[in-house]
């Protein structure tokens, strides 16, 4: 093991000893990319599992796993009509763990949904939204809202009735709205109905514009997190 | 630990290999977000890291089963000619779909969604008891009357503005509503009604959004069958 | 530092990472031991027991991209899919022999099912969300509708006929046709004809055997056959192209098309509208069929339609479709084509002849005769041969077209401008008017297989020949002649006849023509049904009521009648004759002069002589007003003033051009009548039956615009004279019981009423 630790190799990558101190230990945190957006150092009030119940972090591990099972369901999925269809078909009958990939992909999906709704309620409720965490709230309203943008961009990519009816309702909200509604409507579909056009710009939205959105929005999310004192525990007394 | 007395001096040497740490001092008082606190700490490696790691892992375990026991739903290919009825969006919409059996779609698919969204956004920045002072400081008859009277208005605003009296809206703010008087019509005992007493109307205020929202929601998502008639999961099923 | 439970922490993620990873590994596993694998393996342990070689076991797909298929179906049945079959094992056996090549074309397009799945139950398609599954056994051939969307049905009955001659002249004794003859096939290798409407024959197929027949000196085409006839080679060959290797399609859709479903139901976009389109009927899956309470017999697709035709109403409530009254066997036979009826998007490359004909080419998939177009269109409601039918759930009946009496009073123009236009508020509907409808080739070909359906008069010579009945003569005269033209010939609604002049000019032929014939632009109906004695007699009577008339006119100022010119002629028409006989002689005031079965019969001569020395006795108020040249006198002593016999040869000539032409003429004749006791005389005769609008009750309406553009005055007339035998229209010419007897004068009063802007003509 030590031995490992002094050679030219490991030292290049890892640039401290064995956790093992208090001082290694910090170093672990803050000289590690994935973990230097924590502190060095947590409340253990802000620890217990009842205060957060981790919403916030299990929303970005739904997010992670989307990623993950996303980029290899792409690797199968042609965005025309009705290539997208047969796609399912053939994830479903001859890709290996096809069927896997996309269930995870969609419960995933529906779980971030639910558990992005549930962390607002939760902060909510613990009053984290209050000053100097104002701004923070807003980008957490954002977040959601692309959220729930990506799934209802994902809903419509198996190009089957579900998909079809489903985005077809919700654009023909959009166009309820005065005046610049059947443009909104169009801008979103990319014509007067849902066809191919639509399915090409979900598809766009979905895998690059959204992701790319939310992944900022997620780290600015984060770091402001860090920047407003962490977490938000109420006063003691 | 910082010591004005000592100087932290960079350790100096040739060796490519050797690393060189450069440790941060924050200063007190530099920024109003950061308190000193003298609360029980621990080191966030190996301890928090390690519960988000059993974090994550079980709810990828959850999902990994439940991705191999259940399949996510695939009808058949999308066809403009043949409407399902009913036609749902996804669940999260269907509070929204759910609306608009009430309200023309300019209201429930537009003006009432922006309005909450707006709402959620502006929310801190409004000075709505951003100390969250308990609503009620003792026992105020005329304030659970003042309740009362706009529970009651609210209520029939939402039976009599839409096409069809909007329960799912009536019954949460009713509900709310008397969560909110009792406190201040039976005082503060026992501990339930002290804590209803000491809620702050924000939390009044959300609360009743999120019921509504989820009862909306929910009726939308199990209670809705053909023509957005009234079907019961447990006897037809869901649409 | 408080405790943590840190080696806790650590067991629990170890635990935790250990059951996600495991939990991983099973989805891979899951997609490794499929059921086709284990199918794949059973075929190698099959084909190493018989000594042939193992398949590579891996999904076998058949891809066909021009097609769109991608059928994994060989993945289990290895045999059907390039691989060495395994006889005697159902999935490794090869398939059955087609014309086709499963290989190339895949699986579903004709059987249906998910092609692109890799299990047996998504594959066999009986899962939620496919609506296409299999085609259940015994009902295979309905999968040839895919492509085949229009095979050739022909001419039921010449194909009939052709299929008893095809049997009756032993072709079966060599030719095999659907698994039944063929015994000398082996000797001669005379080809199985089951398939052969769809792979076509030589046109000199019978010369080809006549030749053989002549030239061999013993075997099969010498013993076998023989000489046809052309009506028998064209009916067999009708008859070989309706073998289309579906022996059971073939018959549904031959009893589709002799039953008039096409009447309402369109395929292809060809036929009616009133009941739904069926071009993919087929594909109708049986989530979207409603089976009542006490169904009989299995819940399939196949017995829901068997028991719809049965009994419409009785499976979908508030059907309008009537109740054929068919067998079961004839039901399950038109089920069958129903299912067939599932018209895929193929590639235009695999169009196979019949669909490329009928929808790229427009012909049709049946017979454009008459006969099969009546049959194929308008039998469901009309009958199969005309007669007409009442339906016990539909309130309405539906008039015997083919009926003589309506055939002898309806002219031409009148049938096919129903049938062009329809009559709308009532089912007919206007077939020349829908793009689905009938071409106005097929509207004529229609008109004049009704018009063979009349009485076939006796030919003009067995009428010379015989023996006239004074008696005879006057009775039928009283009967169907004297309302219209007067008890004793001397004219009413019809020209007079029982004048010298005519007498001298009209010849017997002329008569007969007419009789028989009728004229067109008048009310004069076709009397068809009349034999040769009564004829002949009937002619006696007419030339007896001349006998007594002026001494014998002198004919010949026509001897030298000049050739006309028709093109001076039309300003000698426009000039003396237009204003009674009105444009292109179609009749006005005056009756038609210018129809052509009149024409044909009547010589120059004749027409000339009419003009020259006059004709009629009475003009009876029909007298032009303002200014116009008066009518030919009466005085047939005197040639009329300003007479010239080479300007009228030159109308004769121009009215003879003009209907020469092919343009449809409308009757124009004009009863000339009174309103105000026409109005009285409806109220009282008509009304009970065609309402007090003209609305129609039991009887049918007369005052739609199509009804009345299509009917001219002369049909009603004729209508009301002779009324309508098996139908409650009286025969207004005679006493009947309920109904007063009517004179001429009465009919012209009653039809001006009828086509009043005031009566029932204009609503």
């Amino acid at each position: 093991m030590s031995f490992l630790q002094r050679s030219r190799l490991f030292r290049s990558i890892v640039r401290h000893g064995l956790p093992d101190s208090v001082r290694n230990r910090a170093l672990v945190t803050f000289t590690n990319f994935f973990l230097h957006i924590q502190p060095v150092k947590v409340r253990l009030r802000a620890m217990q599992f009842t205060r957060t119940f981790y919403l916030g972090g299990l929303s970005a591990a739904c997010f992670f796993i989307l990623v993950v099972t996303g980029v290899l369901l792409m690797f199968y999925y042609h965005p025309s009509v009705p290539r997208a269809y047969e796609d399912m078909k053939d994830l479903e009958f001859v890709v290996s763990s096809g069927v896997f990939l996309r269930n995870l992909h969609r419960w995933s999906a529906h779980a971030m949904v639910a558990l992005v709704m549930l962390h607002m309620v939760r902060v909510f409720f613990a009053g984290a939204y209050r000053p100097p965490r104002e701004f923070n709230w807003v980008i957490g309203v954002v977040l959601l809202l692309l959220t729930i943008g990506l799934s209802y961009t994902g809903y419509l990519l198996p190009w089957d009735q579900l998909a079809y009816w489903g985005v077809t309702v919700g654009t023909n909200m959009a166009a309820a709205v005065p005046v610049l509604g059947d443009q909104i409507r169009f801008l979103m579909l990319g014509g007067h109905g849902v066809n191919e056009n639509a399915l090409i710009r979900f598809y766009v939205l979905h895998c690059v514009v959204l992701p790319l959105a939310l992944t900022v929005g997620i780290a600015l999310h984060i770091w402001r997190v860090r920047k407003d004192g962490g977490l938000y525990l109420p006063p003691k007394g | 630990m910082s010591d004005p007395e000592k100087v932290l001096v960079p350790e100096r040497t040739d060796d490519a290999r050797a690393v060189k740490v450069r440790l941060a001092v924050v200063q007190d008082e530099e920024r109003a977000t950061v308190e000193r606190t003298d609360e029980p700490e621990c080191m966030s490696f190996p301890h928090l890291v390690l519960r988000e790691w059993i974090a994550f892992l079980a709810l990828s375990l959850g999902l990994v089963v439940l991705s191999l026991l259940v399949n996510a739903p695939l009808e058949e290919m999308a066809n403009p000619e043949k409407t399902p009825n009913p036609s749902k969006a996804p669940w999260y919409f269907l509070g929204l779909q759910e609306l608009l059996h009430y309200y023309p779609p300019l209201v429930a698919g537009v003006l009432l969604p922006g309005f909450v969204v707006l709402s959620l956004i502006v929310v801190p920045y409004f000075d709505i008891n951003l100390r969250r002072e308990a609503i009620w400081r003792g026992r105020s008859l005329p304030g659970a009357l003042k309740v009362l009277i706009v529970t009651a208005l609210i209520s029939l605003f939402f039976i009599f503005s839409a096409a069809h009296p909007v329960w799912p809206i009536v019954v949460p703010t009713i509900f709310v509503g008397l969560l909110m008087a009792l406190p201040a019509a039976l005082g503060q005992r026992p501990a339930v009604l002290h804590w209803l007493a000491t809620r702050s109307l924000p939390f009044y205020i959300f609360l009743w959004f999120l019921i509504v929202a989820t009862a909306l929601t929910a009726i939308g998502t199990l209670f809705r069958g053909p023509g957005w008639s009234f079907t019961l999961p447990w006897r037809d099923g869901i649409y | 530092m408080p405790p943590l439970a840190l080696g806790r922490m650590i067991l629990i993620s170890a635990v935790l990472a250990v059951a996600f990873v495991a939990a991983l590994a099973v989805a891979p596993a899951q997609s490794y031991f499929t059921e086709w694998r284990r199918v794949q393996e059973q075929y190698n342990a099959a084909a190493r027991a018989s000594g042939k070689s193992a398949m590579e076991v891996q999904i076998q797909q058949i891809w066909n991209p021009t097609l769109g298929v991608v059928d994994r179906c060989t993945s289990c049945h290895v045999g059907m899919g390039g691989i060495e079959p395994i006889p005697g094992a159902p999935l490794f056996a090869a398939h059955p022999p087609i014309p086709h090549d499963p290989a190339e074309i895949g699986c579903t397009l004709c059987h249906a099912g998910q092609g692109r799945a890799t299990t047996e139950r998504d594959a066999h398609g009986k899962v939620h969300h496919w609506f296409d599954p299999i085609l259940p056994r015994g009902e295979e051939e309905a999968g040839c509708g895919s492509c085949h969307s229009a095979l050739p049905v022909g001419a039921p009955d010449i194909a009939a006929e052709g299929k008893r001659l095809f049997e009756r002249f032993d072709c079966l004794a060599c030719h095999r046709v659907e698994g039944r003859g063929g015994a000398k096939v082996t000797a001669i290798g005379a080809p199985d004809l089951s398939g052969i409407g769809l792979a076509g024959f030589s046109p000199g197929w019978h010369e080809h055997h006549l030749g053989r027949h002549r030239a061999e000196s013993s075997g099969p085409f010498l013993e076998n056959y023989g000489p046809l006839d052309a009506r028998e080679a064209d009916a067999i060959e009708a008859y070989l192209r309706t073998l289309v290797a579906a022996p059971r399609i073939s018959e549904g859709k031959r009893l589709f098309h002799t039953r008039g479903c096409r009447g309402c139901h369109k395929i292809g976009g060809v036929g009616g509208e009133d009941g739904p389109e069926l071009t993919q009927v087929g594909r109708k899956g049986i989530e979207t069929m409603l089976f009542p309470a006490g169904f009989e017999g299995p819940e399939t697709v196949r017995d829901w339609h068997v028991a719809h035709l049965l009994s419409p109403a009785s499976v979908v409530p508030g059907s309008t479709m009537p109740n054929l009254h068919l067998a079961r066997s004839e039901a399950e036979s038109l089920a069958l084509y129903l299912l067939s009826l599932r018209r895929s998007e193929v590639a235009a490359a695999y169009w196979p002849p019949d669909r490329l004909r009928v929808e790229k080419l427009g012909e049709r998939e049946f017979g454009t005769d008459g006969r099969t177009l009546f049959q194929v269109f308008c039998s469901a409601c009309h009958g199969t041969s005309g007669e007409g039918h009442r339906y016990g759930e539909l309130a309405q009946a539906f008039p015997a077209v083919a009926n003589p009496d309506f055939l002898a009073v309806a002219p031409d123009d009148f049938i096919i401008q129903t049938l062009r236009k329809g009559r709308p508020g009532r089912r007919m509907p206007a077939w020349g008017a829908m793009e689905s409808g009938l071409r106005p080739a097929e509207v004529e070909a229609i008109v004049r297989w009704l018009r063979s359906r009349e009485p076939v008069p006796p030919p003009f010579e067995e009428v010379a020949r015989a023996v006239p009945d004074a008696n005879l003569g006057r009775e039928t005269y009283a009967r169907e002649c004297a309302v219209c033209h007067g008890a004793n010939g001397e004219g009413a609604i019809g020209p007079s006849h029982n004048t010298a002049v005519f007498a001298a000019l009209a010849d017997d032929r002329l008569l007969y023509r007419t009789i028989v014939d009728g004229r067109s632009g008048c009310a004069m109906p076709r009397f068809r049904d009349l034999d040769a004695r009564t004829l002949a007699s009937l002619l006696g009577f007419i030339r007896s009521l001349s006998a007594g008339d002026a001494p014998k006119p002198d004919l010949t100022r026509l001897d030298g009648l000049p050739a006309g010119d028709p093109v001076r002629g039309a300003a000698a028409y426009a000039g003396a004759c237009f204003v009674c006989h009105g444009e292109a002689g179609m009749g006005g005031a005056a009756p038609a002069i210018g129809g052509r079965t009149f024409l044909d019969a009547a010589s120059d001569r004749f027409l000339a002589g009419n003009y020259l020395m006059g004709r009629c006795r009475d003009q009876k108020g029909v007298a032009p007003s303002g200014g116009a040249p008066a009518p030919h006198s009466e005085d047939t002593s005197a040639p009329r003033a300003g007479g010239d016999a080479a300007a009228v040869a030159d109308a004769i000539a121009w009215l003879r051009s003009e209907a020469a032409r092919p343009v449809a003429r409308r009757n124009l004749w004009q009863a000339g009548g009174d309103v105000t006791r026409g109005s009285s005389l409806y109220a009282r005769t008509c009304a009970g039956c065609h309402g007090a609008r003209g609305e129609g009750k039991e009887g049918p309406s007369l005052n739609l615009p199509e009804f009345q553009s299509a009917a001219a005055d002369a049909y009603l007339a004729a209508t009301i004279i002779r009324g309508r035998r098996g139908t409650a229209m009286p025969k207004f010419s005679l006493d009947q019981p309920d109904f007063p007897r009517l004179g001429a004068q009465e009919v012209r009063d009653l039809v001006t009423f009828l086509r009043s802007p005031g009566g029932t003509g204009h609503k």
